[in-house]
């Protein structure tokens, strides 16, 4: 248990720090500096106090559902995120190879 | 006719001046040969050397990989009215001397695409080079129908009419392979023609292995899925 807290603190202020210095340095939004903080604020709170997380998640999903559900959640939620940045990294990908092509081949008849 | 010979380079200030010099200045059926070098993006003298050798160089602002460094040459090739278009590598594993016989079906009429084939007598081929290129043109067949003896050829010869056809949105070493499975696509008539390779240890060390042909797959198939 100790081990799981500890890599969730370790990743949250990692990940916090990274997107503060993102911020502070105008490559991120406000916005998205203020999600991804709250996000890992909400890991390492479940990390830290699992029990009131728990209390929590009954009281949303009802007693049946537990972390189980709350895991589930987030585990579709991260990997529809990943599968979102994926994409969007390849089309910008294919953006700039268009560009590269066309800023090449500019003015070509006059280059010969 | 026109011929344009495109040959992507990247970091080859080694080799690039001599891969120039060794094509012929005529050739039978070609009125006017144009040595066209697509710089990609190199942080050494290639794009100096092959100028001074005599090919037009246009220079990539960054490194954009050998498939969008096709994709210019065949550009370029459309932009400068090219009846015929030969891609080669610059690592000078491809014979010039073949040139004739590679561009002898697009000037018939008899294809659309010549793509050189090395595997028809694979001859010093570096077996795991040999063993990668098996096993992509086995997946090309499985997934795409297409059938080849070497998918993996940057040694080919288009017609003006073939490039009006190819879309190709391949960075990588996967272009080749791209343009097997677009030629399909666009019913382009695709002769194989078995080409000579020269290995030398500088070429040997530039090729692709199962690894890549692994790679090409799971990219080609990444094409498919990301539209």
């Amino acid at each position: 248990m100790f081990i799981a807290q500890a890599i969730a603190v370790f990743f949250g202020v990692l990940v916090t720090i990274k997107s503060y210095d993102e911020f502070r340095h105008r490559r991120e939004p406000l916005i998205m500096f203020l999600f991804w903080t709250g996000l890992w604020i909400g890991v390492v709170f479940i990390a830290l106090f699992p029990h009131i997380a728990l209390k929590l998640s009954t009281k949303i999903f009802g007693a049946d559902a537990g972390f189980g559900t709350l895991f589930g959640i987030v585990t579709v939620f991260g990997l529809f995120l990943a599968y979102r940045l994926y994409i969007k990294a390849e089309r910008a990908e294919r953006r700039i190879n268009k560009l590269l092509t066309l800023v090449t081949t500019k003015d070509v008849q006059n280059k010969q | 006719m026109k011929l344009i010979v495109a040959i992507p380079a990247y970091n080859e200030a080694s080799i690039i001046g001599s891969v120039i010099e060794r094509i012929p200045s005529t050739l039978p059926g070609i009125r006017e040969i144009l040595m066209l070098v697509i710089d990609d993006g190199s942080t050494d003298a290639t794009a100096q050397i092959a100028e001074a050798a005599g090919a037009l160089v246009l220079s990539h602002p960054l490194n954009g990989g050998v498939g969008v460094a096709k994709v210019t040459g065949f550009t370029v090739a459309r932009q400068l009215n090219a009846d015929i278009t030969v891609t080669m590598d610059a690592d000078g594993q491809h014979d010039p001397a073949n040139l004739t016989t590679l561009i002898a079906p697009i000037i018939s009429g008899e294809a659309d695409i010549a793509a050189g084939t090395r595997l028809k007598d694979p001859t010093g081929m570096p077996t795991i080079r040999l063993l990668g290129n098996r096993t992509m043109n086995a997946l090309l067949r499985i997934v795409w129908g297409v059938k080849t003896t070497d998918s993996q050829s940057g040694y080919r010869a288009y017609s003006r009419e073939s490039l009006e056809h190819l879309e190709i949105e391949a960075s990588g070493f996967e272009v080749d392979t791209e343009i097997l499975i677009a030629a399909r696509r666009n019913n382009l008539a695709v002769v194989e023609i078995p080409v000579r390779t020269i290995y030398t240890n500088y070429s040997k060390t530039k090729g692709q292995s199962v690894s890549t042909a692994l790679m090409t797959f799971f990219r080609l198939i990444k094409q498919v899925i990301t539209g």
